[in-house]
């Protein structure tokens, strides 16, 4: 170990440093040392995210999708919820107006309130439902005095149809599952304008949908239900009332026979969206389980 | 020499002496781990991360200094993704982690590098650099992050070559796969790190019976 360009440094003396042979004679006290501290124990702070890897690891067929499958989970139950509110309410519209729409107008409120009204429906998921629903009950006897698009869900389920029927991004407005009427109907709430529908949705319904506490007060939900508009399609009760009508086990039964109210012609694409991301991690932890018993 | 040599004093340190992984600090059979890990055995999960994790932070923050953990997240994602279809024991498995972590790093870098304005992670080592040279009449109380930003201030081929022999734990072989280069060009680079990296703490140069002694005494450990 002469004083060469670096002293007590040779070949073998680097050699067993790299090797984490810190003791190796002939190794300057000073990369000794350094080393050393390069390689000490683990500090707490180091292994900070140690959770978060074992969540990971828990799931990881899950992990890459995590974001998406939430969405899909929530797109999926709005889709179902929404799928049977509009096919009840279509089916309730047509009764309504079978038995006696137009002599007696404010029969609609009573056939609200036959159906309980009751703001049940999306629990959480549709809460513009439950509260208009709610909300309008009390508001019924103000005879509302436009029932007349009453094969047109409220606002908030054209809004919640949408949301649930579009593939992804606003691009898909054009293709969603809603009928064109509904489609121009939403148009129309949002004030004629296509690219308004999201906005206009969004403020309707709050965007993360989820907490009810979130939402719009039955106040606000109500307020696109101004008489001035008389072409807004606003016969909530029968659409609040065949909500509540059906107890909620039902709406996740009518799932997979899916009920078509929408023209389904137009819109297999929607539903395969819907599942494709789910099957994705399905097929992967197939996958997985297939390899490790390969692996065993 | 075998290659679990390589990795032992972290090994040591990490699962023997930290509080953490005491319990379990003398089972660390690495195969066994691995093993049970593709089971899904989170506690073999767990002992893998207590293990590989630190030698990567430290790493990373040779190459990412102000991102490593973000990176070192990603990289255990990808881990924990990928662990099914890996193949080999614990050596293999660090090696495979800092292959992940440097790409991860790499990606990093060009993305920030893209940006004008951003400041190159080059420069933060390098004022890093300066820092440390105050520390050098103190090199008893080095502290770990010091070190590794010491480490970090060589020419970046040389930072990764000792890093990834000593702290990650590679064989030179292993350290050449991660870096895409023939193990002589490692033990070279390294070997280079190592002696600038004496040069520039002044090599005090201490009388060569004390330097034996402390061999002596921690090779009877």
């Amino acid at each position: 170990m002469g004083r060469g360009a670096v002293p007590g440094l040779d070949a073998s003396a680097a050699e067993s440093l790299l090797r984490g042979d810190l003791g190796h004679a002939g190794a300057p006290d000073v990369l000794v040392h350094l080393l050393t501290a390069a390689t000490a124990p683990a500090r707490p702070h180091e292994l900070d995210g140690e959770e978060a890897a074992l969540a990971a690891f828990r799931a990881p067929a899950l992990a890459p999708g995590h974001p998406s499958r939430r969405r899909t989970l929530v797109t999926r139950l709005l889709t179902v919820k929404v799928t049977a509110a509009f096919a009840l309410t279509a089916a309730g519209g047509v009764a309504l107006a079978a038995v006696d729409a137009l002599p007696r107008i404010p029969g609609v409120s009573s056939l609200g309130s036959r159906f309980g009204g009751r703001a049940t429906s999306g629990a959480g998921l549709a809460p513009g439902a439950t509260t208009s629903g709610a909300g309008r009950q009390s508001a019924s006897p103000r005879s509302t005095p436009t029932p007349l698009p009453s094969t047109h869900p409220s606002p908030e389920n054209l809004c919640l149809l949408l949301l649930a029927d579009r593939p992804t991004g606003p691009a898909g407005i054009g293709s969603s599952g809603l009928d064109s009427q509904a489609l121009a109907t939403l148009i129309a709430l949002a004030g004629g304008d296509p690219a308004a529908v999201g906005p206009y949705c969004s403020r309707l319904l709050g965007v993360p949908v989820r907490p009810a506490s979130q939402l719009p007060s039955p106040a606000s939900a109500a307020t696109p239900a101004n008489p001035a508009s008389p072409t807004a399609p606003l016969s909530p009760q029968p659409r609040s009332a065949s909500l509540s009508a059906r107890p909620s086990p039902s709406a996740s039964k009518s799932h997979s026979p899916r009920p078509s109210p929408v023209p389904t012609s137009s819109q297999p694409d929607p539903n395969a969206a819907d599942r494709s991301p789910s099957s994705t991690p399905a097929t992967r932890s197939a996958t997985v389980s297939s390899s490790r018993g390969g692996h065993r | 020499m075998t290659r679990g040599e390589y990795g032992q004093s972290l090994d040591l340190v990490v699962c023997g002496l930290s509080t953490a992984g005491a319990t379990h600090g003398d089972r660390l059979e690495s195969d066994d781990l691995i093993a049970a890990a593709q089971r899904g055995d989170e506690e073999a999960f767990r002992l893998l991360y207590r293990e590989v994790q630190p030698r990567l932070l430290r790493y990373l923050r040779t190459l990412v200094p102000c991102d490593a953990e973000d990176v070192a997240a990603d990289v255990w994602l990808e881990i924990a993704r990928g662990i099914q279809g890996f193949r080999g024991d614990v050596d293999d498995f660090r090696g495979w982690a800092a292959t992940i972590a440097r790409h991860r790093a790499l990606d990093l870098l060009r993305r920030v590098r893209r940006r004008p304005g951003v400041d190159i992670p080059v420069e933060e080592l390098t004022q890093l650099a300066a820092a440390d040279d105050t520390a050098g009449g103190a090199l008893d109380a080095l502290s770990t992050d010091t070190a590794v930003a010491l480490i970090a201030t060589l020419p970046r081929d040389q930072a990764e070559a000792v890093m990834l022999r000593v702290v990650v734990g590679l064989s030179a072989e292993a350290a050449g796969e991660v870096l895409g280069k023939r193990p002589g060009a490692i033990r070279t680079a390294a070997h280079r790190g190592l002696r600038r990296l004496a040069e520039r703490l002044g090599h005090p140069d201490r009388p060569a019976g004390r330097r034996r002694e402390t061999t002596v005494r921690l090779r009877k450990r």
